[in-house]
Parts: C-alpha cells; sequence; structure tokens
C-alpha cells in the first residue's frame, strides 16, 4: 500500500465544503445546550424544591451514558414515533422530510447541557457570597441579583469550559454520521469509497478538524484576554 | 416617640438562641457603637435589622415604616430593606462592576433614578469618600480602603435613614484602618443615624454618642462611652474592656479596670 499525499489534499478540497454545516450543528447545540444547562445550573444552585432534585438525577443519568448511545436512543424513538405523533396533532410533516442535523442536533445539545450545567454550577461557587447580601441590602430582586452579579462573574470562569464544550461539539458532530447528516467525517468517508484509500481520506478528516480547534483556542486566547482585564488585578 | 424602635429581637440556629430579646431605640443623627466578644451575635443582630437574616420574633418601627419579623409582607419588607444600608466586612463590591457602576447599581435598578442623575449622586458620594479618582476602577484593583470607602458610598447613595456597618474595618491592614474609620466619622458628623459593630476603640469613644456591650445575645450593659470605657458596672464589661486594651487600646489612662 503506498500513502498518497496528493489524494489527502483533494479530499480536504472536497469536504471543507462540509466546514459550515459542521459549525452550525455546533453553534446551535453549544447556544441551546448553554441556556438550558444555564437554567439546570441555576435551579441546583438555589435548590428549587422537587426541580433541583429532578435535574441532578437526569444529570447523573446522561452524564454516564456514552454520546453514541444518546443518539441512538433519540433515532429510536423518533424514528419510530414521530409518524403517529405529528399525525395525531395534525402536522403535514413525515419523519423522511425531517433534515437529519435536527437528530443530531438535539443530540448534542444534551450533551452540552450536561457538561456545561457543571461547568456553571462549579463557576457560581467561584462567586464571592457577600456580594448577594450585598444586592439584597440594596434591594435588589433575586433576578436582578442573577442577572446582574451572578452570570456576568460567572460567565468569565466558566469560559475555558465553554470552549472546550465547543471543540468537543464540533468533533462530536462526526457521530452525526450516525444519522445520516452529511458532514466532515461521512463525506472523507464518501471520497474514499471508491479508492478504498481511507487512511489518506480521514487524515484529510483530521486535519480539517484539526485546523478549526485551531481557530477556536485562538480566539479563546483573545476573548479570555479582554475579559481578564477586568477581574484579575494589572 | 423615637426616630426608630427595636424591640425584643429574637433568633436562633438550629434551636440554639443566638439573640435573646434586644431592644435598642435610636434618635435621629445617633451613632451606637456595638461591642462584644466574637459569638455574642453582634453580626446576627445587625442581620435581622435589613431582614438579610429572618428573626423570628420582634420587630423595628424606623420613622415611617414598621416591620414585624414574623410576618412575611414583601412590600412592607422592601420598604425596611430601602431605610436600610449596610457596609459589610469586605469583599461585598459587585466584582463585574467599575466603582461607580457598583454605587449607582441600587440607584438605577431599585429606585429607578434615570441613569444621568444616578452617575450625578454616584460621583458626589465617591468624592465626599476620597474615590473621585477611581470611578472607573474595578474592585479588584482598589486598595481594601479604598474597597470600604466604596461601599460606605455605595451604601450612601440610597440615602437611607438607617447605617448598619458590621465591622468595616476589621479585615484591612492597620494602615488602612484609618481612612475608612474618618470617612464613617464624617458621616456620622453629618446626622446620619449609625450602628457601628467595631472594636476600634478610639472610633467609639470619639464617636459615639452611645455603646452597648453585648454577650451571650443580650445587651449586658449600655451607657456613653466614657461611662462604658472608665466605669464598667458589669464584671463581663470589665473582663472584655481588658482584654481588648491588651490588645489594642495604648490608652490605659481610659480603662480602669
Ligand atoms: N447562618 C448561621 N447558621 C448557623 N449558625 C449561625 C449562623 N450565623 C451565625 N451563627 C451562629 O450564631 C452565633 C453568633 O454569630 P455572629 O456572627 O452573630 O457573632 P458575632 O458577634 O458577629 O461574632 P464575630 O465577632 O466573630 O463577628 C455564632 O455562634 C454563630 O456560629
Ligand atoms: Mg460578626
Amino acid at each position: 500500500m503506498n500513502f498518497d499525499i496528493g489524494f489527502i489534499f483533494q479530499v480536504m478540497g472536497q469536504i471543507i465544503r462540509y466546514v459550515p454545516i459542521t459549525i452550525y450543528m455546533a453553534v446551535v447545540s453549544l447556544i441551546i445546550g448553554g441556556m438550558l444547562g444555564l437554567v439546570v445550573a441555576l435551579v441546583r444552585y438555589y435548590k428549587v424544591p422537587g426541580l433541583s432534585q429532578l435535574f441532578s438525577i437526569v444529570i447523573t443519568i446522561l452524564k454516564g451514558v456514552p454520546l453514541i448511545l444518546v443518539f441512538l436512543v433519540i433515532f429510536l424513538i423518533t424514528s419510530q414515533n414521530f409518524n403517529h405523533f405529528a399525525k395525531a396533532v395534525g402536522w403535514h410533516i413525515r419523519y423522511g422530510d425531517l433534515p437529519m442535523s435536527v437528530l443530531a442536533i438535539i443530540g448534542l445539545s444534551l450533551m452540552a447541557t450536561v457538561g456545561l450545567s457543571e461547568a456553571f454550577r462549579g463557576a457560581f461557587e467561584s462567586v464571592k457570597q457577600v456580594q448577594f447580601d450585598a444586592a439584597r441590602s440594596l434591594g435588589m430582586t433575586q433576578l436582578q441579583t442573577i442577572r446582574r452579579v451572578l452570570i456576568p462573574q460567572t460567565m468569565p470562569v466558566a469560559l475555558p469550559m465553554i470552549i472546550n464544550m465547543f471543540i468537543n461539539l464540533i468533533k462530536g458532530t462526526a457521530i452525526a454520521s450516525l444519522v445520516s447528516v452529511v458532514e466532515i467525517f461521512s463525506a472523507a468517508t464518501q471520497a474514499a469509497s471508491s479508492n478504498y484509500k481511507y487512511f489518506e481520506a480521514y487524515i484529510a478528516a483530521a486535519l480539517i478538524y484539526w485546523m478549526m480547534t485551531i481557530v477556536i483556542e485562538r480566539g479563546a486566547v483573545f476573548l479570555e484576554v479582554r475579559m481578564d482585564k477586568k477581574i484579575k488585578r494589572s | 416617640m423615637s426616630f426608630i424602635e427595636i424591640k425584643d429581637v429574637h433568633k436562633s440556629f438550629y434551636q440554639k438562641e443566638i439573640l435573646k430579646g434586644i431592644d435598642l431605640t435610636l434618635h435621629k443623627g445617633e451613632v451606637i457603637v456595638i461591642l462584644g466578644p466574637s459569638g455574642s451575635g453582634k453580626t446576627t443582630f445587625l442581620r435581622c435589622l435589613n431582614t438579610l437574616e429572618q428573626a423570628d420574633k420582634g420587630q423595628i418601627k424606623i420613622n415611617d415604616v414598621t416591620k414585624d419579623f414574623t410576618k412575611k409582607d414583601h412590600r412592607n419588607t422592601r420598604d425596611l430593606i430601602l431605610k436600610t444600608a449596610m457596609v459589610f466586612q469586605g469583599h461585598a463590591l459587585f466584582n463585574n462592576m467599575t466603582v461607580l457602576q457598583n454605587v449607582i447599581e441600587g440607584l438605577v435598578r431599585v429606585k429607578k433614578t434615570p441613569h444621568q442623575e444616578a452617575v450625578k449622586i454616584g460621583l458626589a458620594m465617591l468624592e465626599k469618600v476620597g474615590l473621585s479618582d477611581r470611578a472607573d476602577y474595578y474592585p479588584v484593583q482598589l486598595s481594601g480602603g479604598q474597597q470600604q470607602r466604596a461601599g460606605i458610598a455605595r451604601a450612601m447613595a440610597m440615602k437611607p435613614e438607617l447605617l448598619l456597618f458590621d465591622e468595616p474595618t476589621s479585615a484591612l491592614d492597620p494602615e488602612l484602618v484609618g481612612e475608612v474609620l474618618s470617612a464613617m466619622k464624617e458621616l456620622a458628623q453629618e446626622g446620619h443615624t449609625m450602628i457601628v459593630v467595631t472594636h476600634e476603640m478610639q472610633f467609639a469613644y470619639e464617636v459615639a454618642d452611645r455603646v452597648l456591650y453585648m454577650e451571650g445575645g443580650i445587651v449586658v450593659e449600655e451607657g456613653t462611652p466614657q461611662a462604658i470605657f472608665n466605669t464598667p458596672q458589669d464584671e463581663r464589661t470589665k473582663k472584655f474592656l481588658a482584654r481588648l486594651s491588651g490588645k489594642n487600646f495604648d490608652d490605659v489612662e481610659l480603662v480602669e479596670v
């Protein structure tokens, strides 16, 4: 077997078109997961009765399950029930019409929710408690305190973990190929299907993932430097 | 009728009674200093007064607002909170905001003061505590003494009728204590009504109208600073002052035990 460097570049040229769909799935999942994760973290931080225990159980379960299983379960549940459900509520769409990226986004969002809720919870602990007393003694409501004091101080602390999650989501999109979304990984597989040069094709895919990761990490460093100015002593 | 009347404040934590019925009345402009050993309930008392801690019993009347601590009434609680302001031991500034943003936060968000007007008030308050040139600094960029003065400016911006200070200098390096105490002294001279928990005897001596000695959740003894420091009556007060003077009260003349 001879190694075909030229083919690597050829595949890279073909699959680079799927960078946008990959980023799209990762960004949407990051936003959904970020919002849900924040809600879960707040509910657990303030120990909202009932909900807090429920979330803690759900998070524990999801944390211990590989992403690929989550995907398959979502796929099985939706593929078997969606058509009945759609009919029952009078929607005129069928399962086959759904963009499969939606399934990927659901799975990735779940993963992001779990990871980010834990990240936010950890970051909440870094906020000095007496500030909440101060807020209350000024007459601020709990919601104002969350919005004006807690969350703004949480973000810089959680940022490295958010970036990390973003990178994991990008890589996690490869699993979306399971539910037949065409993205970088499945496109690379397809490119090699005629000449069986899978090794080169996967190196091409790896290089693309790697480049995206580098760009994100660079951006993160830039953001962190800007945020640090505020909260650290110069 | 007095300007502020505090009656029979009780508070327990886990079945242990920390405050066993505290009464206190203040005229407008009066400055009270509370002394007492660690664990005597000084912080708990101050926190009950502005409902940071929910007292089990008791009430407070400030001017036209009366609050029974046992009754849960949102509006009433809020009215009380707006009548009081508190300065904490330290690290109570909002770290994500500049000094000026800290000072105007309550005005803008709670009192809904227009932004421009709030900034004007905020800058005036910062001027008063000598921090005009630090308005755009973040808390971490300030010294401990400056942070405490900013905390005082934030409390004052709300125009409270009762100011609560919980050991505002106890976490500071000795050389920074003076600047905070003189800011507080100025407020006292302007006629603000204050309850100050502090072990700074010199401050108590010069500024307080009355000194309360607390121990075990009750007020053991109260009187003018002269009376408490020079001729304490209760054994417990005497013991405490002797211990305190051994540490940081040089002027032996003032404490004859
Ligand atoms: N939130 C709480 N939960 C349980 N116990 C508490 C709580 N807050 C205070 N206590 C207890 O109440 C007692 C009085 O505490 P407090 O902080 O009021 O004392 P203090 O007079 O301010 O002491 P210090 O001089 O050390 O500040 C202490 O025994 C303390 O352990
Ligand atoms: Mg205390």
